[in-house]
């Protein structure tokens, strides 16, 4: 160490700007998840049919004359036909057009609050396995006490507090079910951080930001874009639990939840009211798993050939 | 060991008080009367307020209800007049015991069943059929099973009773429909725990010895693969509990599920307390169960854990 030249060093400013120009593009990575999930045959019909149930959630309810809170008493419990391709139920409103109202209604919830979900439950991860020690420590206890008490219990209870209502319903997932997300990129941005690639970026002089954005979390994302799939299903299922018991959507409004609530008390006499938005709320969560499973195993390194 | 215990011991009690503050605030915060009637005069009103504790200060009736809960009591019903929620939760836990232990019963042992054998023909038509029976079973709701159940075999056919938990017949529908999510997710782990201990090492050498087939599945194979699936056991608990809520509303059922989504629908401030900390008690005793249960078998976690 004694005789070395000054002249062979460089500063730390220039090294960073090295590090970056040997950054790879991560687009390989995504074509290659595509190449992949493109011959999952399941996971490309659960795309269709979600895509088919999107598209008829906006143009279904118009394609009928009729509206879905319009009161017909002349024309209650029609049978599907002509008329009424998934018949009336028993104030004479349009099954076909509540169906797609339901639609739109349940798939918004269920997305919207996937989506919150998942940002909070990012954020509150990274900051616990980014931080360690004392941090780390509180937020992970907190989030056991959370998972240990179910979804279902929390959300009834904040929903007692909120109210029914749609934002009622976004806003009590978002505040309970960030908790598994958190714990998952918890893990594994504490898994990254001793990579050793992260370690080599830090030495060559990342800083913590860059090495975040550029190392950290394009490797969580996979991960979490799969686990915001199967939340999805949850947000469609909690939502249809919390319009069954009556905490959910309110009449008129509906909800595929309240539609197979209906179904239920009438199914004795006129079943086609509990087929219907069972088979709806049923091939969505079909589908959905089915992505879910897809982009799993498309994003899994280990099922790379 | 003790360590490993005592740090799981600690967390349940700390769960239990968090569930149970969290539980006072939040019904604290909810709108509307539990004693709101058309009938209901000012002065009576006042009356039921200050016979229920009601009126005091908030830090006060906090007090008053952990020490409460501490000894045990949960207090009166608000719109069960006269009830004890102590006495509601009484008559109601055995029949959702008995549902429970029913669907979990089921679950096991179907879900062990089709795990197993779908692994066992993998690629077979045994194997695509559990596939499908799986996905069937996670995706759709619980309350869909139910009410499909109940329409093709209670109102089309005849053969089973529609609702009620009165005789075995009465069981066969509920408990069914509680087991499926649990069933589908214990055979889809089953069946991946299988696959994957099928290429260890020991199972060659298990083959090399010229043990027969039987031996090599029995004895080394599902044995090894039934450890993972220990740890799904604890959230399959809590899977058979709150998919008791719909069940036990859809077969009327007098269990706590019931109970408790009607107690959601009224109002009814102390008996959701009181069921939720009774679920969450229930739960978290089940959890420590299962966890003891890992740190027993397997040695690796109680040293991993601490």
């Amino acid at each position: 160490m004694s005789n070395y030249k000054q002249e062979l060093f460089s500063s730390l400013d220039r090294l960073e700007k090295i590090e970056s120009t040997l950054e790879t593009k991560t687009i390989a990575f995504w074509s290659d998840v595509w190449r992949r999930f493109r011959i999952n045959k399941p996971a490309l019909i659960g795309i269709i049919i979600l895509i088919i149930f999107v598209i008829f959630a906006i143009i279904g309810p118009m394609m009928v004359p009729y509206q879905y809170d319009k009161v017909n008493l002349f024309s209650t419990y029609e049978r599907p036909g002509s008329e009424h391709w998934f018949g009336t139920d028993s104030l004479g409103r349009d099954i076909w057009c509540r169906v797609w109202i339901g639609a739109r209604v349940s798939l918004f919830i269920a997305i919207v609050s996937a989506f919150s979900q998942m940002v909070i439950g990012t954020i509150v991860g990274s900051i616990s396995g980014l931080a360690g020690g004392r941090i780390d420590m509180t937020i992970m206890r907190f989030v056991d006490i959370l998972i240990a008490i179910p979804f279902l219990i929390w959300v009834s209870l904040f929903m007692l507090v909120l109210g029914p209502g749609i934002l009622s319903i976004i806003l009590a997932f978002s505040l309970t079910q960030w908790k598994g997300m958190a714990r998952l990129v918890r893990g594994e941005v504490l898994r990254l951080k001793e990579t050793e690639f992260a370690i080599a970026a830090k030495s060559m002089g990342a800083s913590t930001w860059r090495l975040i954005r550029k190392h950290i979390f394009p490797n969580v994302l996979p991960l979490v874009i799969v686990s915001t799939t199967f939340q999805v299903t949850n947000a469609i299922f909690g939502e249809a639990f919390l319009s069954y018991i009556g905490l959910g959507i309110q009449p008129p409004m509906t909800s595929w939840g309240r539609l197979v609530a209906t179904g239920i008390a009438e199914m004795r006499s006129f079943p086609y009211m509990l087929f219907i938005p069972a088979i709806f709320i049923s091939s969505t969560m079909l589908s959905l798993q089915l992505i879910g499973d897809g982009l799993r195993d498309a994003t899994d390194p280990k099922m790379r050939q | 060991m003790v360590k490993y215990v005592l740090n799981r011991f600690f967390v349940a009690i700390l769960t239990m008080f968090v569930l149970a503050t969290a539980t006072f605030f939040l019904l604290r915060l909810v709108p509307g009367d539990p004693f709101a009637g058309p009938r209901v005069v000012p002065e009576v009103k006042e009356r039921l307020r200050i016979h229920y504790g009601l009126d005091k200060p908030l830090a006060e009736q906090y007090i008053i209800y952990m020490g409460n809960i501490l000894r045990g009591d949960f207090g009166y019903s608000l719109a069960k007049r006269g009830h004890r929620v102590n006495k509601v939760i009484k008559d109601a836990f055995p029949q959702s015991l008995d549902l429970g232990i029913r669907a979990m019963i089921m679950s096991i042992v179907f879900g062990l069943f089709f795990g197993i054998v779908a692994a066992l023909n993998r690629g077979k038509p045994m194997d695509y059929f559990t596939v499908v029976l799986v996905l069937i079973g996670i995706s759709v709701p619980s309350f869909v099973v139910a009410a499909m159940l109940q329409y093709f075999f209670g109102v089309y056919l005849k053969i089973l009773p529609v609702a009620r938990y009165e005789s075995f017949w009465h069981t066969l529908l509920p408990s069914f429909a509680l087991s499926l999510g649990t069933m589908a997710a214990l055979a889809r782990y089953m069946r991946a725990s299988m696959l994957e201990v099928m290429s260890a090492d020991y199972i060659k050498t298990a083959k090399a010895k010229g043990l027969r087939k039987n031996q090599v599945v029995v004895r080394h194979q599902i044995r090894n693969a039934l450890f993972p699936i220990l740890t799904i056991l604890g959230p399959s608990i809590a899977m058979v509990l709150t998919g008791s809520f719909i069940i036990e509303s859809i077969f009327a059922i007098p269990g706590l599920g019931r109970h408790y989504v009607l107690a959601m629908q009224n109002l009814d401030y102390t008996l959701v307390m009181g069921l939720t900390l009774f679920f969450g008690f229930f739960l978290i005793a089940m959890n420590l169960l299962v966890d003891f249960t890992y740190g027993i078998i397997d040695p690796r976690v109680r040293h991993t854990r601490n």
